[in-house]
């Protein structure tokens, strides 16, 4: 080869090859990042694919996804509390309050002034912090019924988040029926998702009815939540979730995810169920882990069927960091990358973003916007949708 | 040493740690505080999906995109320990790429190559020659003390000794020229920097060691046969060093390592250090109240809510956007308030808005017409109400933004300005900017220019478009979009340390024109009783020109929904409110000399 022939540039090179040259033709001119001995190969990971079994249908009831009422209210005492990484305990949020105002509240002040009204007392608990509280008509609260058929027709009941306000959890639990459910029973545990205050604060109104509920918190729980446990009268079997995955009936798992969450809460569990003949269901109280590291995760370690995504239902959150190219449709973008058959979305999803999952055509369960749900695009209080049924 | 904010807080003693994922928790927790994303200038982070776990990311400091790669982990008597892999994948225009790889550089060609590299462990060898080199994280057994290294050679070096040539005899590169040069531990050393601030950070103590230590790297010096063999040529393998917690415990987890730096330090005497870890940040992450003391880092601690100024004529997709960005910022936490000053006693748009009771009408009709002091009111109202992160201006369609960047300066305490955005309708631009000098003046005032309902015009007069608007302001981000669609993300919180244009300069004699200047009036109907929907759109349809937009609400008879009603420049739709709405229902009418018979006789008419 002649040493005076024409250069040509890098970059011109590149270019024409994306059009004109295969990959393959690369090696034979000399390229050293083309041949197979050029660089030590990157580590290949394999599936886990743990079984762990497979159940006929899942069922959700929203007993209530109105996790507070006014959103300006509960952003800006957050904010006037110092922000995003404030403990969530110094809100001065029913039932913690102690009448002391902003980043002033205490644990241990609030709890001390209704301790003795739990759980049997729950009405005159919540009027006495309520006085104390700043917007003390704001809380809310999450809580969803999730009813599993086993393979062989059983029928099993669990609660997923036991909500915030007491007064507002107890009219919820009585339009739905889980207070006689609790009370008979019938529900064979509750899982909290995280330590936020809308999924965990209401735990006395579980406990008033059941005081023995199994129940499964992840091992993020700060000191604070773990003596509420307590201080609500709880007598049961309090299981410290601090596995990946936690079987807990063929079918039906607990996934564990180490994330930090804002207002200082670290943590969350979530739930995934495998359809028989039809696949994985992901359930969530709000995906702090985002949806992107949950799908990623099951697909990674869970063996389920038609080795596909079937259903979603929760909060779907895309990711607890903020991308680095942002599209306008990112999680309508990343969802339909699952496939998945059957999409649930309460409020914390996002209307506009509902939306968009409607409009691009996506299997949305719509809702019904009744008991002071604000839109029929996500599934509200009272709504229910099925997978497998 | 203080682990909860990114290992769980009731975690059973020796339990397996997922190193790679604490590392990743540091980063999140870390800008979980505005502030600290700020100083490093965080651009954001993503999970690959469906791939060998790994996570890419942006910094401010490079254009490209890093990537971050779990690879081994391992436990021994010193305790746990884990390495990740650290890739740069640069922009596709970046210089860098012409000192990388062919490969590298024909790889950023393709047309999918950011979506490429979103999922790069699932690549193989594809990712391989965009590796900058190697982290690894240990943790002491009893979980008091950590160390993190990052180790590349200062140069990556190959040589072609036979050149490469394309088929038709052309040099690619020439005999004797290297394939590959470029600085892999200056890139990598980047990146280290933010993990290490984010670290102490979240640790809330700085590393009570660091170090450096350079040990002989060779290049590669290759034939077209495959044949290698190794090139000293003053190649150095550098590693950087960092210890936080214990020292007693650190003495014996990193001994081997500290044996060999050739300089370390302790925070007393870090200046020793060669730059840039002697006054990196990841000695001052720990305090950032301290660090809000310090003038260099000023812009970081802005805590002035941003604001937007949303401009636009009439009907060019305000109220779709405005409530984008609401939804933007409550799904991260935070609060928008908005000032709305429609035209019109009623302002529609706050049935439209989800977003509570941050919504203030200022009591003018008009912010151009209104003097500052309203202004800064409605502002300081909002800050004491809500502290807002950002607050968004929506001038009316008749304003004149210059008018208020006029203003700007009495509002400095108050805020800072982010971006005066002006949406600009696709469809009826071309007319409005050649007759109306307002419309012309709002986008020669943008920061960003909001191409929308460009689905309702072809490509050619999209580009007659284009240009005119490059004509008027040719500094501003154009972004198309159907419905006001784009992520707020994409547009604003701007990096207060990079370098923006600056604003054009106001003219001198202060005062634009305004709606007041071009005859426009408003009018208002109210409409007691439900309309004829068919009667209705006939109507509309027979608008005199004169009209410019109309909108409003309405009751419609045999339908449960009130409607809402937008008519501009001949268009008009009417739309479900989707909401209760016990008022009488009105039209709101903005135009010239405007006759309104058509719709005064449908007031007394009952269906």
């Amino acid at each position: 080869m002649s040493n005076d022939n024409k250069n040509i540039s890098r970059r011109d090179f590149v270019k024409g090859a994306a059009t004109g040259l295969v990959v393959g033709a690369f090696a034979s001119m000399g390229m050293y990042s083309y041949t197979s001995s050029a660089y030590n190969r990157l580590p290949k990971t394999e599936r886990k694919m743990e079984d762990f079994g497979a159940c006929r249908s899942v069922r959700v009831t929203n007993i209530s996804e109105t996790s507070w009422f006014n959103n300006a209210h509960l952003i800006g005492d957050i904010h006037a509390a110092g922000g995003l990484l404030v403990n969530q305990y110094t809100l001065n949020w029913a039932p913690f309050a102690n009448g002391k105002g902003s980043a002033k509240g205490s644990y241990e002040e609030g709890i001390g002034s209704i301790k003795e009204l739990l759980p049997n007392d729950l009405k005159k608990a919540w009027e006495l912090q309520k006085k104390l509280a700043l917007h003390p008509d704001n809380p809310g609260g999450y809580s969803c019924l999730i009813e599993v058929e086993a393979l062989d027709g059983t029928i099993h009941k669990y609660l997923l988040d036991t909500g915030w306000s007491y007064e507002w959890m107890e009219d919820s639990f009585k339009r739905e029926g889980i207070d006689k459910m609790l009370e008979e029973q019938q529900i064979e545990a509750l899982f909290i998702s995280h330590e936020h205050w809308d999924h965990f604060w209401g735990l006395p109104v579980t406990v008033k009815y059941d005081n023995r509920i199994p129940l499964y918190v992840h091992d993020g729980f700060y000191e604070e939540g773990l003596q509420y446990i307590k201080d609500s009268g709880y007598k049961g079997d309090l299981t410290i979730v601090d596995k990946p995955i936690t079987q807990i009936i063929p079918g039906m798992a607990l996934l564990k995810f180490d994330v930090p969450i804002i207002n200082r809460v670290f943590g969350e569990t979530s739930l995934a169920f495998n359809i028989q003949g039809k696949g994985l269901v992901l359930i969530s109280g709000c995906c702090h882990q985002g949806i992107l590291k949950f799908a990623d995760f099951a697909q990674a370690n869970l063996k389920y069927d038609n080795d596909r995504f079937y259903g979603i239902y929760g909060g779907l959150h895309i990711s607890p960091f903020e991308d680095w190219d942002p599209k306008y449709d990112d999680l309508v973008i990343s969802l339909g990358q699952w496939d998945f058959e059957r999409i649930g979305c309460n409020h914390c999803t996002g209307h506009l973003t509902a939306k968009k999952f409607i409009e691009a055509g996506y299997p949305v369960v719509r809702g019904t916007a009744r008991f002071r749900s604000a839109s029929k695009d996500y599934l509200g209080n009272g709504d229910k949708i099925s997978f497998g049924c | 040493m203080q682990l909860t904010a990114v290992l769980p807080a009731r975690r059973a003693a020796n339990r397996q740690v997922d190193l790679p994922e604490m590392l990743t928790n540091c980063l999140l927790a870390a800008n979980h505080y505005r502030e600290f994303k700020r100083l490093v200038g965080w651009k954001g982070m993503a999970v690959c999906p469906r791939a060998p776990r790994a996570w890419t990311l942006r910094i401010r400091s490079r254009a490209g995109v890093f990537g971050l790669a779990a690879e081994d982990a391992r436990r021994d008597g010193q305790g746990q320990h884990a390495t990740l892999g650290l890739y740069y994948f640069p922009a596709p225009e970046e210089p860098l790429l012409e000192t990388m790889s062919l490969a590298a550089s024909f790889a950023s060609t393709q047309p999918d190559y950011l979506e490429t590299v979103r999922r790069f462990t699932a690549m193989g060898e594809w990712a391989a020659p965009f590796r900058m080199g190697t982290l690894e994280v240990s943790l002491a057994p009893e979980e008091d003390g950590l160390t993190l290294l990052c180790r590349a050679l200062d140069r990556k070096l190959s040589i072609a000794r036979d050149g490469v040539a394309t088929p038709d005899g052309k040099w690619v590169i020439w005999p004797g020229e290297a394939e590959e040069n470029f600085p892999a531990h200056e890139i990598a050393r980047d990146f280290f920097l933010v993990l290490a601030a984010s670290v102490t950070r979240s640790l809330e103590e700085p590393p009570c060691r660091a170090g450096q230590s350079k040990t002989p790297g060779h290049g590669l010096f290759y034939d077209c046969a495959g044949n290698r063999s190794p090139l000293d040529d003053g190649i150095s393998l550098v590693t950087d060093l960092l210890c936080w917690g214990d020292r007693e415990t650190l003495a014996a987890l990193a001994s081997l390592s500290l044996a060999r730096c050739d300089v370390t330090a302790g925070m007393e005497n870090r200046h020793t250090l060669p730059a840039p870890l002697d006054d990196a940040l990841f000695w001052k992450t720990h305090d950032l109240r301290e660090l809000s003391r310090d003038e260099a880092y000023a812009p970081a601690f802005d805590s002035r809510p941003g604001l937007i100024v949303l401009s636009g004529f009439l009907g060019a997709g305000k109220t779709t956007f405005l409530n984008q960005l609401l939804e933007y910022y409550a799904a991260r936490d935070e609060l928008v308030a908005i000032i709305q000053n429609e035209i019109g006693q009623t302002g529609v748009d706050g049935k439209l808005l989800e977003g509570d009771e941050s919504i203030v009408e200022l009591d003018e009709g008009c912010v151009c017409c209104t003097l500052v002091g309203n202004l800064s009111k409605g502002i300081e109202q909002l800050k004491a109400r809500f502290n807002p992160k950002v607050i968004v201006l929506e001038s009316t369609g008749l304003a004149n933004p210059f008018n208020i960047l006029n203003e700007l300066e009495t509002l400095r305490p108050l805020v800072r300005l982010d971006s005066i955005t002006t949406l600009v309708d696709a469809e009826n631009a071309p007319g409005l900017l050649s007759d109306h000098e307002i419309a012309r003046d709002q986008v020669a005032a943008a920061d960003t220019i909001l191409l929308n309902k460009c689905d309702l015009v072809d490509e050619a007069e999209r580009e007659r478009l284009r240009s005119t608007l490059r004509e008027l302001n040719n500094r501003a981000v154009l972004v198309e979009t159907e419905h006001g669609a784009v992520n707020p993300g994409y547009l604003y919180d701007a990096d207060p340390f990079e370098q923006r244009a600056g604003l054009l300069p106001c003219m001198p004699n202060g005062t634009r024109h305004t709606h007041a200047d071009e005859d426009f009036t408003t009018h208002r109907l109210a409409f007691p009783s439900a309309l004829d929907r068919d009667r209705l759109m006939e109507a509309l349809d027979r608008l005199p020109d004169a009209v410019f937009r109309l909108k409003g609400i309405v009751h419609l008879s045999n339908e449960p929904q009130p409607a809402v009603v937008q008519y501009v420049c001949g268009r008009h739709e009417l739309s479900p409110l989707g909401d209760d709405f016990d008022q009488d229902g009105f039209l709101v009418a903005i135009g010239r000399d405007m006759d309104l018979a058509v719709l005064e006789e449908m007031l007394g008419a009952d269906a």
